[in-house]
């Protein structure tokens, strides 16, 4: 770990100096900063800013901070009730005892678990652009089969990012250029040429807190995440679903996957498919087939084609 | 630099790359925490923070001056180390601090009614045999303790309920 | 009086344990300690020409071969670091950094700069590398082949036969505390606070390595945070703190980082194993033939004993096992539990659960059948053998009974549900040891060496254990780590009767083993002792043992108690410190044997001799001993369920029956055998060392990547033994039980995924990837 100087943060407008970063939890960062891979000059601490409540947005909706720890938002009642997908896939991460630690704003920000990119003397675009992406044809059994590009095949690792996206939430943040809010559909970037940006924040640009919008349809859903044991392990696949049906037709869904892609993919062509389809197994599939066309896999993690087949007609059913 | 541990304050000269862990254990002498890996993956570590469990490998002590640490250290007396002496919930030992820890964060968290990722709706023994291995598996342990500690952390339960602390 | 062996007695330091109190090798407050960091090799193959450090960084010490120190070679070329130039694999240690805090350390050897000349490599074992050749012997000291019969004819007119190949990954120890050591110089005499399991061999080494008297160097392992095969010997890490503090003139810590750990301690060597078995129609075999192919290093040649265990197994008259050995440009292999019979049963068990579907006869008549009456090669007799019965009450207790036998027939929901069985078994072994007894003065209740002595009677001075079992004011240890009469531990060290594992889990013969009330003689053994103990006089035991969480400490004061005809709490025992007397290494399941056959000596001469101290050395008694005919048995269950849509796989149940001669502690027995259940769910499902042919590195080197069990994946599960009695062995009749857990088991949980799935895989592990597509619908 290179050393650093560390402030904490005064104002939601800081910004950060060159070379410095922000402190939320520290789960991914300190882990990252101890492998090398992360190496700031200077550490902003966000953790004092008052981020930490979850409030009612006056037209039903929820407003988290971008301070609060996962655990909190998992366990609060608004969210279990009107969002369980949220609750869900944020108990499916990590650890109790990470939970507690990780916030929400870090949560989005946490970096791929790619094997190469975790080790800093080895080549890989994303922590040393121009360096080469050794996962193509080393170990990608846990990488991406969307979105990917010849520079970077890695997977986002979060799974409560995979339930914001299909929530539509929005995300707020604070900079010197001021506020804005993207949707976090937005938020995460494809790798394309330049695999290490992996959002389209700017340099010092905080994530305050993270809108959840009144959506009907969120009451009914569910998270559904696959991995390599029982617990404590990231997703090898991940489905994100929210749906309505109505005499036996679709009238609402949101769907999103985990583990298959640089950012959690909304997959937008499966829910046009769906939307008004009769519910059942065969527009299940139809519509998981109708994503998964730009699917590409590579010698070992193709098999996640058919897993993400299997699981998104598995929760629609489940929802239905 | 001041760390609050156990109830006691201490002063440090620490560098700000220094972690609780490594504070706990290289400077002020309470070894009970592990270093298992130091980057949140095993679980050996864990302390609890303001009363909440946590892997003290990924704090910066820097960061945490303000708030109360409690290692297996302060929690002498705790109804899960009896639980685990009794069940033989240990092998080597050397997550068992961490297990303590944990498994004491865990119970007021099911206090509290806090879900896990395997707790139903209308479901609300949340000290079923699956809510135990499921809100512990952040811990692991290579000499497979785990069937044991399970009835250590009923118990453990049934006793805290019996005599709140 | 009650037999104290036998007894589920607590672990004598589990107070010290559960409070924090217990020191490992990284825990012993040293003044003015430095702390020395590990530089890796980055490439898998090459020459070392210099180490810069980047001035930017506070060192004390860049060590490298360069400006290291000379020290004297052994026979473990992995010790001689720093000594040359040569690069043989990636993560091989290249330099030390040493600094005055961990943080400086840790940094420095991230920025030091390397130049290597690298040179091209090869890293993939395969069985038709033309490398691939035919060691002299294979661990220990076996025969590379073994042959009888023709069994190329035998397999051409077999009426059945099978031939398959099965594969294992690398698998790496990791117990859950790195290897670690404190070395510290007091003129020419070396203390070493260090993680392993063999207090006396380290010692040894390391005074070979730096040319010491053997009473120079001093080993304290007092508490061992596990090492599965992986700390049986001196690793770098001691040799390097040794070479930093001398180098420093301080004390040097060296806590290996978790991925340090993939390397340079050891792992198991991925296998491939083709196996052969010829049989006539009512499943006789007449024909086995086991091939092993595993890999080494450049540096050192290790020849894991695959196929050793199916020479034990079956009867047939034809008969080959051989082993084939690639050196490649990969960290050198070490033992792994079980090194040999768990990889090698796994191939030979799941052939036997594939021979049992072609002849369509159930899995455990099968082997039945094929049971030998005596050792299948040279015909030795058996002291003891009880597989057929392992299987036999074990298919009972488990439920076997009603098993339809072809696959893929029940299905719950989305599951797939199947169950599978395989055999195990491992050599019972003694190795050379000394212990020493001393009658202790009355009224003796201070250890002499505190912090190396555990004594029984503390645990339970204040009698009875409370019905609440609430620990009184957190009194339980002091902060010098030894357990204070009164403490709160009672209960833990008096179990009751419900408490006592076996009590519940092994009703028909595990309590039995136990001498009927088990639960009960154990608990008045040690909850009575405290008042009787100062009537029989106490007694100090000694030797160099190490307990690594198997219950050493606790069984060698059984087995002292019982020699001498007291109370455990009589006993103060003392382990871990090569300063007493010289013990075998824990390892090979033999460690109780070994130690408590020394103690039984040095207890009986004791008494023989009526004096205040006796020694005993069974060195001469175990080189007459018979070495062939000597085996623990047993028998794994286990049901799994397969989803149908991900192909998760859990293990519903898992039932193990043993036989494994007298068992000498209930409770840790248990604890140990399921331990060694669940690691061998590890290999069948979980662990795998996932290898980039073009690092030559396992990739996946962190807990986070490479998956051990954890809690949620044990689910139901449980181990029971016969009551077995051999008196041919050693003098308490015991079999080492360690590591036969890990035998079979994985065999088991993948025959049952056959079963619930009609899927065989035959490379582990087993995860969804390799279900998945067999599985669509």
């Amino acid at each position: 770990m290179k050393t650093f100087e560390y402030r904490g943060a005064t104002g939601l407008d800081d910004g950060l100096e060159p070379g410095a970063m922000f402190l939320g939890g520290g789960t991914n960062l300190v882990d990252l900063m101890k492998l090398g891979v992360a190496t700031p000059d200077v550490l902003v601490d966000v953790n004092r800013l008052g981020l930490d409540a979850i409030t009612d947005l006056p037209d039903g909706g929820l407003r988290i901070g971008a301070g609060v720890r996962n655990s909190d938002l998992a366990a609060d009642p608004r969210v279990r009730e009107r969002y369980p997908v949220l609750s869900g896939a944020l108990l499916a991460g990590a650890s109790g005892q990470l939970r507690n630690m990780a916030t929400t704003g870090g949560n989005l920000l946490q970096r791929t678990r790619c094997r190469y990119f975790m080790d800093a003397t080895k080549p890989c675009n994303k922590h040393t652009p121009g360096s080469g992406c050794p996962a193509r044809e080393g170990d990608h059994r846990n990488l991406a089969i969307l979105g990917a590009s010849e520079h970077c095949v890695a997977t986002h690792p979060s799974d409560m990012a995979v339930a914001l996206v299909a929530l539509d939430a929005v995300v707020n943040t604070s900079g010197p250029a001021g506020e804005r809010s993207i949707p976090v559909t937005d938020l995460h970037r494809l790798p394309g040429d330049e695999p290490d940006r992996d959002t389209v924040l700017d340099h010092g640009e905080l994530i305050t807190s993270v809108d959840l919008p009144v959506l009907g349809v969120a009451a009914h859903s569910f998270y559904r995440k696959v991995r390599d044991r029982a617990s404590y392990a990231f997703a090898v696949g991940s489905v994100a679903a929210a749906l309505s049906v109505e005499d036996g037709v679709v009238r609402d869904v949101r769907l999103a996957w985990g583990g298959v892609a640089h950012k959690p993919w909304r997959a937008r062509l499966a829910e046009e498919r769906l939307r008004g389809a009769p519910a059942g197994r065969e527009s299940w599939l139809a519509a998981a087939d109708a994503e998964l066309a730009a699917a590409r896999g590579l010698r070992d993690n193709t098999y996640k084609i058919g897993l993400m087949r299997n699981l998104t007609a598995w929760v629609l059913e489940h929802l239905s | 630099m001041r760390l609050i541990v156990n109830g006691a304050k201490h002063e440090l000269d620490l560098d700000p790359r220094t972690t609780v862990l490594d504070a706990l254990r290289e400077h002020l002498g309470l070894t009970g925490a592990k270093k298992g890996c130091d980057h949140g993956q095993c679980g050996a570590c864990t302390v609890l923070l303001a009363g909440r469990r946590v892997n003290s490998c990924l704090l910066l002590a820097i960061a945490h001056q303000d708030t109360e640490i409690t290692t297996v250290e302060g929690l002498a007396g705790h109804p899960v180390q009896q639980g685990f002496l009794d069940h033989d919930g240990f092998q080597c030992g050397y997550c068992t601090p961490g297990q303590i820890c944990s498994a004491a964060g865990m119970l007021d968290e099911v206090a509290q009614g806090r879900p896990s990722a395997v707790t139903e709706p209308h479901d609300h023994d949340l000290l079923s045999d699956t809510e135990i291995r499921e809100r512990m598996s952040g811990n692991l342990c290579r000499c497979g303790a785990y069937p044991n500690m399970v009835p250590a952390i009923r118990q453990a339960a049934a006793q805290a309920q019996e005599t709140p602390r | 009086m009650t037999s104290a062996i036998g007894a589920p007695l607590a672990r004598l330091e589990g107070p010290l344990k559960v409070s924090g109190a217990a020191k490992y090798a990284a825990e012993y407050p040293q003044d003015d300690v430095a702390y020395g960091w590990i530089v890796t090799s980055p490439v898998p193959h090459g020459r070392l020409r210099s180490v810069i450090a980047d001035p930017a960084d506070t060192v004390l010490a860049v060590l490298w071969h360069g400006n290291a120190p000379r020290i004297a070679e052994t026979d473990d070329p992995e010790l001689a670091v720093l000594q040359s130039d040569r690069i043989a694999y990636r993560g091989q240690p290249v330099a030390l950094v040493v600094a005055a805090t961990l943080e400086q350390a840790r940094r420095a050897a991230q920025t030091v700069q390397l130049d290597i000349e690298e040179l091209g490599h090869d890293a993939v074992l395969r069985a038709d590398h033309p490398e691939l050749y035919t060691p002299e012997q294979v661990n220990p000291a076996f025969p590379a082949t073994t042959s009888a019969g023709d069994v190329e004819t035998a397999l051409r007119d077999a009426e059945v036969a099978v031939d398959v190949v099965y594969e294992t990954p690398a698998l790496h120890n990791n117990p859950m505390e790195p290897h670690a050591t404190i070395a510290r110089w007091d003129g020419d005499a070396l203390t070493a606070f260090d993680s392993n399991q063999h207090p006396s061999g380290v010692a040894a080494t390391l005074a070979e390595v730096f040319s010491l008297q053997p009473d120079q160097v001093r080993v304290v392992t007092e508490h061992v945070g596990g090492g599965f095969g992986s700390k049986g010997t001196a690793r770098p890490n001691a040799v390097l703190a040794a070479m930093g503090a001398k180098v420093v003139g301080r004390p040097v810590k060296v806590a290996l980082p978790r991925q340090q750990m993939f390397t340079m301690v050891g792992h198991r060597t991925p296998t491939i194993q083709r196996i052969r078995l010829g049989a006539s129609r009512d499943g006789i075999l007449t024909a086995i033939d086991h091939q092993a192919t595993s890999q080494t290093s450049r540096l050192f040649e290790f020849a894991e004993q695959t196929a050793v265990s199916t020479r034990h197994m079956y009867a047939a008259p034809n008969r080959h096992t051989t082993h084939r050995l690639l050196r490649l440009d990969m960290p050198t292999p070490r033992w792994m539990r079980a090194p040999g019979e768990a990889p090698g049963m796994f191939a030979l068990e799941c052939a036997m659960d594939e021979l049992a579907e072609k002849l369509g006869m159930d899995p455990i008549e099968l082997r039945i059948r094929n049971e030998p009456d005596a050792e299948p090669e040279d015909g030795t007799p058996f002291t003891s053998r009880h597989y057929v019965e392992c299987l036999r009450q074990g298919a009972r207790r488990f439920g076997w009974e009603d098993r339809d036998p072809r696959p893929r027939r029940r299905r719950e929901g989305d599951w797939w549900i199947g169950t599978g069985v395989a055999g195990a078994t491992y050599p019972t072994m003694a190795q050379p040891s000394v212990a020493r007894v001393r009658k202790l003065p009355a009224n003796t209740d201070t250890p002499t060496t505190p912090g190396a002595t555990t004594t029984a009677g503390a645990l339970t001075a204040d009698g009875a254990p409370s019905a609440a079992g609430t620990s009184t004011e957190g009194s339980a240890v002091t902060a010098a780590g030894v357990p204070t009469a009164g403490g709160a531990a009672s209960a833990g060290g008096a179990p009751s009767a419900g408490s006592a594992p076996s009590a519940g889990s092994a009703p028909s013969a595990g309590s039995a083993a136990n001498g009927g009330g088990a639960a009960n003689g154990g608990g008045g053994t040690v909850s009575g002792a405290a008042a009787t103990g100062g009537d029989a006089g106490r007694f100090e035991v000694a030797i160099g043992a190490a307990d690594l969480g198997t219950g050493a400490r606790t069984i060698l004061a059984q087995i002292a108690a019982d020699a001498l005809g007291v109370p455990v709490s009589a006993i103060d025992i003392r382990i871990g410190d090569s300063s007493l007397p010289k013990a075998s290494v824990a390892g090979g399941s033999s460690g109780s044997a070994s130690w408590g056959w020394a103690v039984t000596g040095a207890c009986r001469e004791l008494l023989a001799s009526g004096g205040d101290e006796a020694t005993f050395d069974t060195t001469e008694l175990i080189q007459q001993q018979e070495t062939e005919g000597r085996h623990a048995f047993g028998a794994h269950f286990a049901e799994v369920r397969v989803d149908a849509v991900t192909g998760e796989v859990r293990v519903s149940r898992m039932f193990g029956m043993f036989a494994a001669g007298r068992i000498l502690n209930a409770r840790t027995a248990r604890s140990q055998f399921l331990g060694g259940m669940i690691m061998g769910m590890g290999m069948a499902l979980h662990e795998e060392g996932v290898l980039d042919p073009a690092f030559a590195e396992w990739v996946n080197h962190d807990l986070a990547e490479y998956h051990i069990p954890a809690h949620a994946d044990v689910e139901d599960i449980d181990a029971a033994w016969l009551d077995e009695h051999d008196d041919q062995i050693n003098p308490m009749g015991s079999k080492g039980i360690g590591e036969i857990g890990i035998v079979g088991s994985p065999a088991a949980i993948v025959n049952a995924i056959w079963h619930a799935t009609g899927i065989r895989v035959r490379d582990l592990p087993v995860r969804l990837d390799k279900l998945l597509p067999n599985l669509m619908e």
